[in-house]
């Protein structure tokens, strides 16, 4: 617990969170509709 | 009104005079009593202001706003009690006038009157009657016909011209129709009485129908079957005018009635100055070469007459193509039906692009989508080579509605040369 | 003792009678709905007999045996259309927007009630508990003489319908007969629950009594919400008809007329337009009592009422449009035509409007959450991040509201060169709109986690990460938003739709996630002050009634919309309007019309308002006795 309250600790471990949760959450609804990151270069 | 809130107010003026004995609290009420004269006088001006502007464009509205809010916030001030009252009230109405002058800011559409729910009683129609709806079916309005551009549900101006001298390349020049279609009846290709002779991509109309035997028969024949008989130099590019572009006129997308069709056939006779066939002679003259199952039917009619839309952007893309009859000039990959070869195949997704980059490009196109946009409303910008100019029509940007111009521009953008088409 | 055992024999089956009150109208509509399943049966034995007349339902598609009058052809004439020298449709629009404003108010209040008498039983606090009864105990009384009004605009409604569209209303009434007067049973059963509920306040106050007292109000709810469902079925009739065939003749199958195509969707959007606008009404009216008190104990009290009152608005007006997105759906579904009229034909411009609305609302809101951090000791530290706030709220109002394609003529076509603007053009697309508004609502919840944390410090041992955390998963949040708006751009339209469910994803998970990981954080926190109700600014008061009137008008927009979208039609594509206002209005006369209506309800309500402080005034000992003024809040009461 100590070591997350060191801000660049902090910071770190909540852009991978953050960071990770969007992508998941993008690409999982984006993905029910046949959709993906990827759509704009694959066409 | 106002007058009598004002003597209230005065006679209460008076009043305090000379009942209130204590000079201090008679001080307070007769200027409060001064306060109410003057808001009542705000108030009744802003009214009276409202009122006398309420009527055309006027600009001054804004002030009766201001007037009633600034008359409530000055009330508010002096009288202590209802203060909380007046200023929410004030308050209340200056959103409500707020929101009521951004609606009016913003442009008036008004809904015109549905279209009249009226049974036509085709056959108890004089001549004249006839020939005035016929007029409306191909122009859209009586008089019409001498506007460039004007057009009806018959579409017929698209590629027809109807005066001697005027546009028309893409199908032979309708005037002189009734006295020109025994000449028809003679040219041998017509094969008068002998249809299994004939070269074109149709033999007969239907199967056992034979050929028109009189020139009001030809009129028919040829709105039932073009491919029939085709013009010399006005077939489909690349058949040796054995096919015809023109679509059959009693199926979809036009879609005309056997009274319509004789309606439109009536103005043709009676403008030229020809006494027409009746009613009943034309109807069977049709009824010759549409067999009962095909012939619409004019009851359920929609009633869409209200506007002069070719198509108003509720349809599916591919009936948009098809009422604004696209698909009889114009090749679209994905659109069933659309085979055309006057115009070049519609591959805009990869040729628009291309024809922005072009030396001799001078439209104002930055991109694709704009590119397209402006090929419909302004066909001359940019004319795809081998084709000729003026030979589009420069109507689409008033016949085609916003939403149905998007729809094209969306649907064209995304046809690429060999790429599958787009899904409609 | 014996006292008290006959108080609850007697609260038991004051409950019941509501119970069985509640359930008559269903027993006698049993029988009715019997007919109508068993009547193709009937038909079948009969077949052979007489000749039976069968119609094919025009959207179940179903068949059924013709057992209604074909809707009636109406002319324009003193028959069909007997009319004063006025425009009959303006008095009718008039009647019926006043009776939905008192109707909607009086169902959302008693959902308010039950939810804060709730909070009341179960908050452990008992000077809280006292507060929270006292609070419900005077929304109630608020909205008791709101509720005859609403039965005299009611009756005003149906004599107005009654005299100036016979033909229409006779054949109205003839498809909805049983189900008319259903609805003035359940509309007797509403009544008599309230006044019980209502006058056995005082008397049903402690324990077992009061959880009488609170299924009461749920049985009320239940009803009032039941009601306002069959209200819905005659509208939802007139706008996507079932269960008649197509000249409108009644086909036997009473559930088939009620569960229309868009019945479901209005009941929802109507059920949380309803919530949100009562919302909006109680805190107008605390607004106003905050403004006119006199004293700090009166202010303090309002103050709180206002907050409660706003919140729980707003917690209903966050689920609204997507409430209302499902609507829209299924009016595309049921008629592609009817969806453009509304958003890309004729009505396009009121949309414009409805989206400047939402800009207001959601603005009044945050403003009034940053007034009410001036409230709390402690919050001054986030006082000067507001203006970011704004800014980005600005940006995103700015986007959200530029309109895409609009009916234009020729000539406005040519001088904008096309069908959008240039440069501004870029900004109406729904990709940047969904941006806009979702940046917006994350806003508002960065202003309400702002405000549930403005006077506290967290003490749990990872407050330091917790902060860092929430902070970035906000930036992530809007760099998200952003970042499928922009993408937007890139791909077809088709396409590009679908990436409006990420972008509402990632709204709601701030939302619950950081509502959640907040109220964990805020555990057992440290208060560096007191919340000191009453000492917020009048400034933030006008918000409130700013936000009462937009609600407001937004409403009476909403409905209209609905209702003009039918066009010509009565009921639609079944019975035509041939009178002569068959025509839509401009959006002008329309905001015109809305706004005379929302001031005259404003009106008449504060009037209400007004009644109910008489009747408070006999007692006042007696109301001020559960306001402890200024006593500390704990952490769970906002």
């Amino acid at each position: 617990m100590s070591a997350l309250n060191n801000p660049v600790v902090a910071v770190i471990v909540s852009l991978i969170i953050s960071v990770g949760y969007f992508v998941f959450v993008d690409h999982y609804l984006m993905d029910m509709q046949g959709l993906d990151f990827w759509y704009l270069f694959r066409n | 009104m106002g007058w009598m809130a004002l003597a209230i107010l005065a006679g209460l003026l008076v009043y305090f005079q000379v009942s209130i004995s204590e000079p201090a609290a008679k001080k307070r009420a007769v200027f409060k009593t001064f306060i109410g004269i003057v808001a009542t006088f705000l108030l009744f001006m802003a009214i009276a202001n409202y009122k006398n502007n309420f009527y055309g464009e006027n600009r001054l509205l804004p002030v009766s706003l201001v007037m009633i809010t600034v008359t409530t916030f000055v009330m508010a001030l002096y009288f202590t009690n209802l203060s909380a009252l007046l200023k929410i009230g004030g308050l209340m109405f200056f959103v409500a006038a707020f929101l009521s002058g951004y609606g009016n800011w913003l442009p008036q559409v008004e809904g015109g009157f549905p279209p009249v729910e009226e049974k036509k009683t085709w056959d108890s129609m004089t001549p004249q009657q006839l020939a005035d709806e016929g007029e409306k079916i191909i122009f859209g309005g009586v008089g019409k016909n001498k506007e460039q551009g004007a057009i009806g549900k018959g579409q017929c101006p698209l590629c027809h011209a109807f005066h001697a001298g005027m546009l028309g390349e893409r199908a032979p020049n309708l005037a002189g129709l009734p006295g020109r279609g025994k000449e028809r009846l003679e040219d041998p290709k017509y094969s008068m009485g002998n249809p299994s002779k004939r070269e074109y991509e149709a033999k007969e109309a239907f199967p056992g129908s034979g050929t028109a035997e009189s020139a009001q028969e030809y009129i028919a024949e040829s709105h039932a079957c073009p491919s029939c008989y085709v013009v010399a130099g006005y077939g489909v590019k690349g058949t040796n005018d054995k096919q015809s572009p023109m679509p059959a006129i009693h199926k979809p997308p036009i879609s005309l009635s056997l009274p319509e069709l004789a309606a439109v056939d009536t103005w043709m006779y009676l403008r030229e100055g020809i006494d027409a066939p009746s009613f009943e002679e034309i109807i069977k003259s049709y009824e010759k070469f549409i067999p009962e199952a095909d012939r619409p039917k004019q009851a359920d009619e929609k009633p869409a007459g209200a506007t002069s839309l070719m198509a108003d952007g509720s349809e599916p893309i591919d009936q948009i193509f098809a009422k604004a009859q696209c698909v009889s000039c114009h090749t679209i990959p994905g659109i069933p039906g659309a085979m055309g070869t006057i115009g070049p195949k519609l591959e805009e997704g990869t040729t628009a692009a291309q024809r922005i980059k072009d030396p001799t490009y001078k439209g104002t196109a930055k991109s694709p989508t704009e590119y397209i946009m402006e090929s419909i409303v302004d066909p001359s910008a940019f004319v795809v080579k081998p084709f000729p100019d003026n030979t589009m029509p420069k109507v689409f940007g008033q016949k085609l509605s916003a939403g149905a111009l998007k729809k094209i521009v969306d649907y064209l953008s995304q046809v690429k040369t060999g790429a599958p088409p787009p899904k409609i | 003792m014996g006292l008290l055992a006959g108080k609850r024999v007697f609260s038991i089956m004051a409950l019941c009678m509501m119970v069985s009150l509640l359930l008559l109208p269903i027993v006698v509509a049993l029988p009715s709905l019997a007919i109508g399943e068993e009547a193709p049966a009937g038909d079948a034995a009969k077949k052979d007999g007489d000749k039976v007349e069968k119609g094919r339902d025009v959207y179940y598609k179903t068949e059924g045996i013709v057992v209604g009058a074909p809707a009636p052809k109406t002319v324009d004439g003193p028959r069909d259309y007997p009319r004063y020298n006025f425009e009959s449709r303006v008095l009718l629009w008039f009647a019926n927007q006043q009776h939905l404003y008192y109707g909607s108010f009086v169902l959302a209040v008693p959902i308010f009630c039950m939810i804060i008498e709730f909070m009341g039983v179960v908050t452990k606090d008992k000077a809280l508990a006292k507060r929270y009864d006292q609070l419900a105990y005077d929304f109630i009384k608020i909205s008791l003489t709101a509720y005859s009004l609403t039965a005299i605009l009611g009756g005003i409604l149906i004599f107005t319908f009654l005299t100036l569209y016979p033909a229409f209303f006779s054949y109205l009434s003839g498809i909805f007969r049983p189900v008319m007067h259903i609805y003035a049973l359940m509309f007797v059963a509403e009544s008599g629950t309230l006044y019980i509920y209502y006058y056995g306040w005082d008397k049903m106050k402690e324990g077992f009594l009061k959880w009488i007292h609170l299924s009461m109000s749920v049985i009320l709810n239940i009803i009032g919400t039941l009601l306002m469902f069959l209200a819905n079925s005659w509208i939802g009739f007139m706008m996507s008809p079932a269960g008649v065939d197509e000249q409108g003749r009644y086909l036997g199958n009473i559930w088939h007329v009620i569960h229309t195509a868009l019945w479901n969707p209005l009941n929802l959007h109507r059920i949380l337009g309803n919530m949100a606008f009562g919302g909006g009404v109680v805190a107008a009216y605390a607004a106003y009592k905050f403004l006119a008190s006199k004293t700090e104990e009166d202010r303090a009290h309002y103050d709180w009422m206002g907050y409660i009152a706003m919140a729980l608005g707003v917690a209903f007006l966050i689920p609204l449009p997507f409430a209302g997105y499902w609507l829209m759906r299924e009016v595309y579904a049921y008629r592609q035509q009817m969806g453009i009229t509304l958003m890309g034909g004729l009505l396009a411009w009121l949309f414009i409007i409805q989206a400047t609305m939402i800009g207001i609302l959601f603005l009044s809101t945050n403003y009034y959450l940053w007034q009410a951090m001036g409230r709390m000791r402690g919050a001054e530290k986030y006082q000067r991040y507001i203006k970011y706030l704004v800014f980005i709220l600005a940006c995103g109002y700015m986007v959200f509201i530029t309109p895409h394609t609009m009916v234009m003529t020729p000539a406005e076509l040519k001088a904008m060169g096309g069908q959008q603007h240039p440069v501004l053009g870029n900004y109406g697309v729904m990709s940047a709109k969904n941006g806009g508004i979702n940046v917006i609502i994350t806003t508002t919840v960065l202003s309400f986690v702002w405000y549930m944390r403005g006077n506290k410090v967290s003490t749990v041992s990872w407050a330091k990460f917790g902060n860092i955390f929430m902070g970035i998963f906000f930036a992530c949040a809007y760099f998200n938003i952003i970042f499928l708006a922009v993408y937007g751009y890139y791909i077809p339209a088709n396409v590009r739709v679908g990436l409006s469910v990420p972008q509402v994803a990632t709204t709601l998970s701030c939302l619950f996630f950081m509502f959640a990981l907040n109220s964990v954080m805020m555990k057992g926190a440290k208060q560096l002050g007191p919340i000191e109700w009453g000492k917020i600014s009048a400034r933030s008061q006008y918000a409130l009634i700013m936000l009462a009137t937009a609600f407001t008008w937004m409403m009476g927009l909403m409905g209209y919309i609905r209702s003009s979208v039918r066009l010509f039609w009565h009921v639609n594509e079944i019975m035509r309007d041939n009178s002569p206002w068959a025509y839509t209005h401009t959006v002008g006369f329309a905001a015109n019309m809305i706004s005379f209506n929302v001031l005259f309800f404003w009106i008449t309500i504060l009037f209400v308002f007004w009644l109910g402080s008489l009747g408070a005034k006999k007692v006042p000992v007696e109301s001020k006795a559960g306001i402890p003024g200024g006593v500390p809040q704990p952490a769970a009461s906002h």
